[in-house]
């Protein structure tokens, strides 16, 4: 069919076409073995970044990857995966070296733990109760002494609880306290655990209809194991039950010694307009004796406490907040909380502004409860000493007993304030740490200077 | 089975050095690489895939050099072609001669010298190339096979695996097909075409 298309004198292929075929095969022959070859290395190569890549928990390394890359990490992390220090969201320290650690990882939360101080963080355990990473809101509170370790103030459970999870292995398992079912706030000194909690569920139509409901305090001695209720009848009768642990603070000062307060109480405010009610026990929650709260007006909106000693008191009221910014006061007390002066304020925001020969003598920015991830952002470490994380706002310090307040600059370089969850602890007076997600993990050894870790 | 000579490790093909113009040294390079047969299959499988070649591009030297390709490649792996290799040659020869045709992006030279050195199929094989790339690709393999390579029914259906008759069907549909892109061409591009 295709005849006319031929070659009208069609070669006759001889030695040298033989020759050139042969010098082409060999050719051929060779690339496949280069190809062979580069593929073989391409595949070594690969497999040595993928090895890099997905960072094997064997292989120690400085917490000082983005936390992109940690997220990029898919499925159950092992124990032992590190963890970036810019992906912690919350952190506690049991001494010097041991810490441990909620970090986010693809929206929830992971127990993080670190054994040198910070440095370097691991996956301790990946498959903690529901409800504490980015998309509960980051609303979880924590807790360790040793191994012993307490979390709550998690997302609401499916049936509405609040309730208290306790490891006794470092954070491997955890179990339900047999308390509650709304657990607000948790201390522990040793094994002697004190939690507040309330029969009323806050986030059910039964809990609801049981208000009033009244706060308890639930005591363990063994770590978390067992549980009883001390205070009887009940330390505070509550208008409402809590809707979160924002709402209820504990502060814990000794064994026995301890303040408690709250936004929603009823017969025990000392201020019925204001809602707030703080009491106080010196016998380990035996009985309960009120305090005023000096909170009013507008800034009647949020409080939070914090005590350096028995009788040395700091006091935090809000306003309502806004764009970052939040009026605020800021109380103190040295007799136990039975009279207060007002040491500094913010104003502006939802309040007339300072007049402008006395200017803020606190940050306007930044939120306190019952606006910040956590109420524990006051580190108070001394009459003249103490700390202010508030969220949205760089870490403040203050060494006057509170009249004025300064940020530290090379966190505020480094990106704290910029709206990220995290928070401030102290073991001692000058041992501290602050981490941001997203930013990292400082530290600082002498209460004054500041560094990151894990870099 | 004689791998010995075969594209296996056992072929000598780490020849190295120069193997240009001697004559020893082309009997040296054939002594170690020929694989078994295939010296013997040479000549008919080059005449093939030059015929196949020359049929789509029309040009002597794109033709030898496209069938030296296609043998060159089948030495390389001669041990699993050599008891049927008139099929995987042809194919071979023929997308290459179709690639090569298709690369062809620079405009014809103009024509200064006699009319006579013009190819009188040029248009001819242009169309065909895009008949056959139009075509199913069973229907090319078989009109390949069967029309370019000139294979009888019975080798092309050992090559495609399957009946005599499926083979006529598939030439058959596959030639219809082709015969109207080929008529379609014409009609619209004249006669000139076809004489040029």
């Amino acid at each position: 069919m295709f005849g006319h298309l031929d070659d009208p004198t069609p070669i006759s292929p001889g030695e040298s076409e033989l020759t050139g075929v042969l010098r082409r095969a060999q050719r051929i022959r060779l690339r496949r073995r280069v190809g062979t070859l580069v593929a073989a290395g391409l595949i070594v190569v690969a497999g040595g970044a993928g090895f890099l890549v997905s960072r094997p928990a064997a292989v120690p390394i400085p917490s000082s990857e983005t936390g992109y890359q940690f997220n990029a990490l898919k499925g159950p992390l092992r124990v032992g995966t590190p963890v970036p220090t810019t992906a912690l969201l919350n952190v506690v320290f049991v001494d010097a070296q041991v810490g441990f650690a909620l970090a986010g990882h693809r929206g929830e939360a992971v127990l993080a733990e670190t054994t040198d101080g910070g440095s370097t963080w691991q996956v301790r355990n990946d498959r903690l109760p529901p409800g504490y990473g980015q998309n509960a809101g980051y609303p979880g509170q924590f807790e360790f002494v040793g191994s012993d370790g307490y979390l709550w103030g998690g997302a609401p459970t499916a049936d509405g609880a609040a309730p208290l999870w306790v490891t006794s292995d470092g954070g491997i398992s955890w179990h339900e306290a047999p308390i509650g079912p709304a657990v607000y706030d948790v201390s522990a000194i040793g094994e002697n655990v004190w939690a507040l909690a309330s029969a009323c569920n806050p986030n059910s139509a039964t809990g609801a209809a049981a208000s009033p409901c009244v706060l308890v305090l639930e005591q363990s001695v063994d770590g978390g194991a067992s549980w009883s209720a001390v205070s009887g009848s009940g330390l505070m009768a509550l208008t409402n039950a809590p809707q979160s642990a924002q709402h209820v603070e504990l502060a814990r000062i000794t064994l026995s010694r301890a303040y408690v307060l709250t936004d929603t109480a009823d017969q025990l405010a000392s201020d019925p307009n204001s809602g707030f009610g703080l009491v106080y026990t010196g016998n380990a929650g035996q009985t309960w004796s009120t305090r005023p709260v000096p909170c009013a007006g507008p800034f009647g909106l949020g409080a939070e406490i914090a005590a350096s000693g028995t009788d040395d008191l700091w006091f935090l009221c809000g306003s309502q907040a806004s764009g970052g910014d939040q009026s605020k006061e800021l109380y103190r007390s040295s007799d136990g909380g039975f009279t207060w002066t007002l040491t500094a304020s913010a104003t502006g925001l939802g309040t007339p502004p300072p007049p402008a020969s006395e200017p803020n003598t606190l940050p306007l920015s930044g939120y306190i409860a019952p606006f910040s991830v956590g109420h524990k952002n006051l580190a108070v470490l001394s009459p003249s000493t103490a700390w202010l994380y508030p969220t949205r706002s760089s870490l403040l310090e203050t060494v006057s007993g509170g009249r004025s307040w300064f940020s530290v600059p090379d966190l505020v370089a480094a990106g704290f304030g910029a709206g990220s969850p995290g928070n401030v602890t102290f073991i001692s007076a000058t041992q501290g740490w602050v981490c941001s997600y997203g930013v990292g993990l400082w530290h600082t050894s002498d209460g004054v200077h500041w560094s990151a870790l894990g870099v | 089975m004689s791998e010995s000579c075969g594209v296996g490790p056992d072929l000598v093909w780490g020849y190295g050095g120069s193997v240009g113009g001697g004559g020893n040294e082309d009997r040296a390079l054939r002594r170690a690489a020929i694989p078994d047969g295939f010296d013997q299959a040479f000549e008919g499988l080059y005449r093939l895939a030059y015929r196949v070649a020359y049929r789509i591009l029309g040009d002597r030297g794109d033709a030898e050099d496209v069938a030296q390709e296609a043998l060159a490649r089948a030495a390389a792996r001669w041990s699993r072609l050599k008891d049927r290799p008139e099929g995987w040659v042809t194919r071979v020869a023929s997308n290459l001669a179709i690639d090569r045709y298709r690369r062809r992006t620079r405009p014809a030279p103009p024509l200064t010298g006699p009319v006579g050195i013009v190819d009188p199929h040029l248009g001819e094989r242009g169309d065909l190339v895009v008949a056959l790339r139009r075509l199913p690709r069973r229907q090319r393999e078989a009109v390949v096979l069967r029309y370019l390579a000139d294979l009888s029914e019975v080798q092309v259906a050992l090559e495609m695996g399957c009946s005599v008759g499926a083979v006529k069907s598939h030439g058959a549909r596959g030639l219809t097909s082709l015969r109207r892109h080929l008529t379609e061409s014409r009609g619209k591009d004249g006669d000139d075409v076809w004489a040029s």
